[in-house]
């Protein structure tokens, strides 16, 4: 068969360049992938950070708040993360600043306590 | 040969987008951060249950110890308003028409006194059967008791509560549910006694943390 062979090379030839290109094509893909997928990345990495900071921020002043109100605080005092315990006469009040957003929790005194 | 060559050359480059392996620290970026995600949402959620845990014990013993001491103070005030009921008979001796009236007056504030002491030995009951709270895993001393005793009627009429020995100077409530603690405390007002005012409930530290 020799008339087919330089068909079959010029087959093979142009069957190629789409591959050739493709290179470029899946080097493309692959930027506007990882770009994608590494902002997503980040985007989630920092929601958690800001959840967890806000969340670890929130249970120290609970944890705060309520052992001051346990011990009966008084006046106010200053605590670790800058937690201030306040008494307002009917409950202990712990505030601070947990990132963006300002924590505040207010435990009742067991006198001034209502549940229902 | 030449055509070979550059056939297997594109085919190798175009394989190696196939195989993925560029995108093997994306896939492991993407499982650490999956990990992580979860873990840390698991640690907020262990937080927040310990929180709802707390509030909840102290929901509890706040109640039962304000309901202690709201029956304190029935109680208590009841038995003042006996002894002066009782001098208000002893003396209706010159005025015998305001004998019945007293009487019915006594007889009242000792019912009343009674029902005090009878629901709150139902709700120790409950506290016990409930161990506490009423959760699995909850444990709660026992509720402190009213230990009165009324000595029998004399020819005035019924006697006041008197408590056997020396009177406590603070009734505890404490529950527990692993791993945290919840306790109050009531001082009574009374002081060698004689009534002064209303019992003070507080929280107070755990006995044993």
């Amino acid at each position: 068969m020799p008339s087919s062979q330089p068909r079959e090379a010029v087959r093979r030839l142009f069957w190629k360049i789409p591959q050739i290109g493709s290179d470029g094509q899946t080097i493309l893909e692959f930027t506007i992938s990882t770009s994608l997928v590494a902002a997503l990345l980040l985007g989630c990495a920092g929601l958690f950070r800001e959840q967890w900071v806000r969340v670890r921020c929130a249970h120290e002043v609970f944890e705060a708040t309520h052992e001051a109100r346990r011990r009966s605080a008084g006046s106010r005092s200053r605590l670790p993360y800058g937690i201030t315990i306040t008494d307002t006469g009917g409950s202990i009040r712990g505030e601070t600043r947990c990132g963006k957003s300002r924590e505040i929790v207010e435990l009742p005194k067991l006198e001034t306590a209502r549940w229902n | 040969m030449e055509l070979k060559s550059l056939n297997d050359e594109t085919r190798w480059s175009y394989r190696l987008g196939e195989r993925g392996s560029l995108h093997a620290p994306l896939l492991i970026a993407t499982l650490l951060l999956t990990t992580a995600g979860f873990g840390i949402w698991g640690v907020m959620r262990s937080w927040q249950n310990t929180m709802k845990l707390q509030l909840r014990l102290d929901r509890c013993v706040g109640e039962a110890a304000l309901e202690f001491r709201n029956r304190l103070y029935i109680i208590e005030s009841a038995n003042t308003r006996i002894r002066a009921l009782r001098i208000a008979l002893a003396a209706a001796t010159i005025k015998p028409i305001l004998k019945p009236p007293l009487k019915v007056a006594l007889t009242i504030e000792a019912a009343r006194q009674d029902y005090q002491i009878a629901r709150w030995k139902l709700k120790q009951a409950d506290w016990l059967l409930k161990r506490g709270c009423g959760k699995p895993g909850d444990l709660a001393l026992p509720l402190p008791a009213f230990q009165w005793t009324r000595l029998p009627a004399d020819p005035i009429g019924q006697q006041p509560l008197s408590w056997p020995g020396e009177y406590p100077n603070v009734f505890r409530f404490q529950a527990a549910h692993f791993p945290r603690i919840s306790a109050a405390q009531v001082h009574p007002s009374q002081k060698g006694g004689s009534f002064n005012g209303k019992p003070s409930a507080h929280w107070a530290t755990p006995v044993g943390s």
